[in-house]
């Protein structure tokens, strides 16, 4: 295999990365947050999520949603046909 | 009980593999995994957290948090391989290194 | 469901695509332009409307939310932002009318621009973070594909693709800090942040949440280490594309940042204003170096966009209210003036055919009204004082002054100067040297194109003799925030 220096680089980067970043969490606790927890839960998380999302955050769903209809349309744009692509000049 | 402190060190770690696989790797599609690697790790670390509250109480915040942001990465990743695709029909290579013709 | 500005953007984007389809059957292509300019043009009615009720106090939609809730905050920030955005939008609609009208799938065009101006009011209407980062990607996700639109060359393809892949990781190290964010407080709120934030304790972990945070918004801000994208996505995407994506979508950034800074991260908890200054006076001296050696017209002024960033960003490390104000105008007025200046570039595109400087020259004898406002945006951009780019610039140094920042500001001095002079040779480029034997044959710019340059001329000069009033909409802007 041939030697790679931005792989190397990138490789010795990355090992010193993980090294300070569990020396720091190590360090630094996380803390529990500051606020008091919002709800008791009573049911088992997955109809608790369930049934949180549709009550508040709709607003949401709704913008994923349209995420949805912009990326269809980008692909869409990008595969477009090329018929007469010809006629546009450089630019 | 494992400590929150060794989930946090492996998002952290997960997320430094993802921006080592963007910085360093050719192949467009793996490029595009990179994102998704960044994108997860992220996603880990909020469920991590949301039971970080006290014990036997899970936040659903921060589940339906992680719902609605792995679609919008899926809809990245298909934005991101449909220019993949073109690009390979084109110019017949995935490597994002040989495409640099630009000096940026 | 949202706001009515953006609920009417979001029926034009979601129908452009059957008005497309009708519009082949009829084989007229200029329907699905028009179909949009009405759609910013209605939304911009919206806007104004509710903008009396949003000014007083900030407005809640749904009116009820709760902490957890999605939700949206209109303030005088968003009204703010939302009118310049608006603006842009329509008004480069009308110029892609003429612009684009050799390309192919101008529907699918019209769809995407709508899509990322809508993305944009919604960014900044957000009052839940995460609402924010979902339309933080309807944003990005239209803007990826709009720099790879003339995918017929290789450029704009590979742009696209690099801009996607810098962008991505911004959004993805954004969700990141967020979540860390989330960790600490337990919510996502930005008026219960701001709460939970003043009585918390500061944590170290709030600074590694706030540095996640910056360099996600920084990508997009084309901060400078992180700018790589922007001097090859800007020239790469048609004009119209380029004067929005330098124009208002780069501040969309600088709005997250000033939002996330001032909301969340108070500069009286958490000191980040040096750090910030560092970063705006190595941004604006890099984007201006690289700017004096350019040879391709589009390129420089994508660098030169770098520089006006680090303006804005040195404007918000000053942390008062003055400097937000001044930060905020010249948000306005760099929109404007680069907006203006990628549009004219577009116009000599569109007559002369080459994007380089050398064979660009002497393009002003063929097209003189042209000309004459890329003089106007150009001078303006370099602090001429009648007109607006000196008076934000001027209270951009002014603020500096006052904040005690001497250093940082005579830097911004000698950048003021450095842009003084590039902008000179742009001009003396494009007006007064000799025609070369390829523009001889050049027509004047067609009449729908030069109408909203002419519109954006005429308003940087009312700007720059009448600043007061747009001045007020700025400082209650920054009043909202801090």
């Amino acid at each position: 295999m041939r030697f790679d220096g931005i792989e190397a680089a990138g490789l010795t980067v990355a090992i010193l990365a993980v090294i300070v970043s569990c020396v720091f969490i190590a360090q630094n606790s996380f803390p529990t947050p500051y606020s008091t927890p919002p709800l008791k839960s009573t049911q088992s998380v997955g109809q608790e999520v369930s049934k949180f999302m549709w009550e508040s955050r709709s607003l949401d769903l709704i913008a994923q949603a349209l995420v949805l209809f912009g990326a269809a349309v980008g692909c869409l744009a990008i595969l477009r046909s090329e018929k007469d692509e010809k006629k546009v000049k450089s630019e | 009980m494992i400590p929150l402190s060794y989930y946090l060190a492996f998002t952290a770690i997960l997320y430094i593999v993802g921006i080592y696989c963007l910085a360093t790797k050719r192949n467009m599609i793996r490029l595009v995994l990179g994102i998704e690697i960044l994108v997860n790790a992220a996603n880990l670390n909020f469920i991590i957290l949301s039971a970080n509250w006290k014990t036997g109480f899970v936040d659903p915040f921060a589940h339906s948090i992680v719902i609605i942001s792995t679609a919008l990465a899926g809809c990245i990743s298909a934005v991101a391989l449909t220019i993949v695709v073109y690009a390979y029909r084109h110019y017949g290579t995935l490597d994002a290194r040989k495409l640099r013709r630009l000096r940026g | 469901m949202f706001t009515l500005p953006i609920d009417t953007l979001i029926v034009f984007t979601v129908t452009t695509p059957f008005v497309g389809w009708i519009e082949r059957k009829l084989h007229r292509k200029i329907i699905s332009g028009i179909y949009a300019a009405v759609g910013f043009a209605l939304s911009g009615f919206m806007l104004y409307q509710l903008s009396s009720q949003a000014l007083s106090s900030p407005m809640v939609v749904p009116i009820h939310a709760g902490v957890f809730e999605a939700c949206l905050r209109v303030d005088a920030l968003s009204v703010f932002a939302a009118a310049i955005f608006l603006a842009m939008g329509f008004l480069v609609t009308v110029y892609s009318l003429k612009y684009m009208e050799r390309d192919t799938g101008l529907s699918l065009y019209y769809t995407l621009l709508l899509a990322m101006i809508t993305g944009m009011l919604g960014v900044v209407a957000a009052g839940d973070f995460f609402t924010l980062f979902v339309f933080w990607e309807f944003m990005c996700i239209p803007s990826y594909v709009l720099v790879a639109f003339r995918k017929q060359q290789w450029e704009p393809v590979e742009a696209g693709f690099k801009y996607l892949v810098m962008s991505s990781a911004g959004s993805a190290t954004i969700l990141y800090g967020m979540s860390i964010l989330y960790g600490l407080t337990g919510t996502l709120n930005f008026a219960q942040l701001s709460v939970v934030m003043t009585s918390a304790a500061a944590n170290v972990w709030g600074y590694v949440s706030l540095a996640f945070i910056l360099i996600g918004f920084g990508v997009k801000a084309s901060m400078f280490p992180l700018h790589t994208w922007l001097p090859d996505a800007h020239p790469a995407a048609p004009s119209s594309i380029s004067a929005l994506l330098s124009g208002i979508v780069i501040k969309a950034g600088a709005y997250g940042i000033i939002r996330t800074l001032f909301m969340i991260f108070l500069p009286s908890r958490f000191s980040w204003q040096i750090a910030l200054a560092v970063f705006a006076a190595l941004t604006m001296t890099y984007g201006n170096f690289a700017a004096l050696l350019q040879k391709d017209i589009k390129r420089l002024l994508a660098y030169s966009s770098i520089a006006q960033m680090g303006y804005i960003l040195f404007a918000i490390s000053t942390t008062t209210s003055y400097g937000l104000t001044a930060g905020l105008m010249h948000t306005m007025n760099h929109a404007l003036m680069k907006g203006l200046l990628f549009l004219c570039a577009g116009a000599f595109i569109y007559r002369a055919g080459t994007r380089n400087l050398d064979e660009l020259k002497g393009i002003g004898h063929k097209m003189p009204l042209t000309a004459v406002i890329f003089t106007v945006a150009a001078l303006s951009i370099s602090g001429v004082p009648p007109l607006n780019g000196f008076v934000s610039e001027f209270m951009i140094v002014y603020a500096g002054v006052n904040a005690g920042m001497l250093a940082f500001t005579v830097v911004m001095l000698i950048n003021i100067l450095l842009g003084f002079a590039y902008y000179l040779r742009l001009i003396k480029i494009i007006v007064w040297s000799t025609p070369t034997e390829n523009v001889k044959k050049v027509k004047r710019a067609p009449t729908l194109m030069l109408l909203p340059m002419a519109l954006m001329a005429l308003s940087c000069i009312i700007i720059g003799l009448y600043p007061a009033p747009f001045i007020e909409m700025a400082s209650k802007a920054a009043q909202a925030v801090i």
